[in-house]
């Protein structure tokens, strides 16, 4: 059932958590994005209360199916409070209905940003920024900042963690070998058996480095969950998969190749390089992040990207949601597949020697 | 079942109509949709004509397993995943080096027939590491 059939309950609600008077509610429309959430962009205009004035706000809630990583909505109100509280640009949570009474599920009402989120477009605008000149390397500009603000979601540590994460699963330095059963586990559940998953995975389990700390991580910190305006960061969206874990998982996920949107040369995200990425990240952090460490997590991204692409193609064959879409992101896996055989082929190649200004043999452009 | 026109000719000529009669009028999402609609048909196109790379990854992953090919693919990979799983090709053994170039001849193979592009981006040399 649609948002737009819940219109009076939903002002109903806003002026019960306000106290203010809802002078318009208008919901203009599904927002693109979030193949696991719907995204409405609401207008509102409120009289007195706590919030009174004009207001653009977006309510979240749940699609037809989700995958089994998705965190509930009510989790990632918690998450998303989380990270504002620890100073990430996030949209500012405001409301939360948990009970599903209003529109028949959850929802969370969160206060909308201005920018785009979809890769090609920020990528576009980007590569403009850059030939006009207005900004000077624009791309590194951006990953800089991205790297502050991933550092400051890092700070958050379970010891000293909100109330409001109580239902967040601890981890330990054990993390990585709970990933590899866990991720063995969700193979066991696909209708297919995925050869290449489960060598990636003896490899994994095999390479893991010693877990040195634990925080708060966002778990799908990547272009896409971004809002950027111009070429500036907006607000990190997207909580759904966040949790404690290694802080180089998220490092090594915005850097994983499966997430540079074509931009293959741009290592940070498809935006910059690494070196403005992990320099904004030190300096809030404290610490240069380990490219080594960062390496090894971009190759579990890769493991993890196959597997949720591979959900997202069951959603469709077997989850009752039949959309092309959902489909062919399940091919998208073959790629991961790829990358995952020659990413680790080359982290088990000896050191290359220097190259020679005009000798030796080419085997790609990546750095 | 069907011989004139068979199911080949038959999805070419959807293929054809949706690029040449109805993609050039869509616009917005439905273009979206339509080029999605057309990618699908075309990959179910290539994968359907490629009997001869199913039976040829049948039997390598009957000369891996050291058995008599399994009926269907997706039990050959059932077979091979469990054997990967359980470690049964040790590390640094010649058994090892033949199941990842296996792995890379198959993934290669599969990625050719749904994005051609990605793979040439790599600019990487695929072949045998043997």
């Amino acid at each position: 059932m649609s948002i737009l059939q819940h219109r009076t309950a939903l002002i109903d609600f806003i002026a019960r958590q306000t106290g203010g008077k809802v002078i318009e509610l208008e919901i203009e429309g599904k927002l693109g994005g979030g193949a696991i959430q719907e995204n409405w962009a609401l207008s509102l205009a409120l009289e007195g209360g706590s919030h009174a004035g004009k207001h653009a706000l977006v309510l979240r809630t749940d699609a037809a199916t989700g995958i089994a990583e998705s965190r509930s909505r009510v989790q990632e109100f918690a998450l998303i409070k989380a990270a504002h509280a620890a100073g990430m640009t996030v949209p500012e949570p405001l409301w939360l209905d948990e009970s599903g009474a209003i529109t028949g599920k959850p929802f969370t009402i969160l206060r909308r940003l201005s920018g785009v989120a979809e890769p090609r477009l920020v990528l576009g605008r980007l590569s403009d920024l850059a030939e006009s000149g207005e900004i000077e390397e624009p791309g590194d500009v951006l990953v800089h900042h991205l790297g502050q603000e991933l550092a400051r979601l890092h700070q958050v540590v379970p010891a000293k963690a909100p109330s409001g994460l109580g239902f967040l699963p601890t981890v330990n330095k054990d993390l990585i070998r709970q990933r590899v059963a866990d991720y063995r586990r969700w193979l066991d559940r696909l209708p297919e058996a995925q050869p290449v998953l489960e060598w990636a995975l003896n490899w994994i389990e095999d390479r893991a480095p010693e877990v040195e700390r634990i925080t708060l991580c966002h778990r799908d910190f990547r272009l896409g969950n971004i809002m950027i305006e111009e070429g500036a960061l907006r607000g990190i969206l997207d909580f759904e998969f966040a949790g404690w874990s290694d802080p180089d998982e998220d490092l090594g996920w915005f850097c994983a190749r499966c997430w540079r949107f074509g931009a293959y040369d741009k290592e940070a995200g498809g935006l910059g390089s690494k070196a403005a990425f992990f320099a904004g990240y030190a300096e809030i952090a404290g610490r240069q992040p380990d490219p080594q460490r960062v390496r090894f997590w971009e190759i579990v991204a890769a493991l993890r990207w196959a597997l949720i692409a591979l959900d997202q193609g069951e959603r469709c064959f077997a989850g009752g949601e039949r959309r092309i879409e959902l489909a062919l992101t399940a091919l998208r896996a073959i790629e991961c597949e790829y990358d995952l055989l020659l990413e680790i082929d080359d982290c088990d190649a000896p050191p290359k020697p220097p190259r020679h200004k005009h000798g030796g043999e080419n085997h790609g452009g990546e750095s | 079942m069907l011989d004139r026109p068979d199911d080949a000719t038959l999805l070419a000529l959807a293929i054809e109509t949706l690029q040449e009669r109805l993609l050039p009028h869509l616009k917005g999402e439905d273009k979206l949709t339509g080029l999605l609609v057309a990618r699908a048909l075309t990959i179910a196109q290539t994968d359907g004509s490629d009997d001869h790379a199913r039976q040829q990854s049948l039997a390598e992953i009957a000369r891996l397993l050291d058995t008599a090919p399994a009926k269907t693919l997706s039990e050959a990979k059932r077979h091979l995943a469990d054997a990967i799983r359980s470690r049964r090709f040790g590390t640094g053994t010649p058994q090892a080096v033949r199941l990842r170039d296996h792995l890379l001849h198959d993934t290669a193979a599969r990625l050719r027939l749904v994005n051609l592009k990605y793979m040439a981006t790599r600019q990487r040399r695929a072949e045998s590491s043997v």
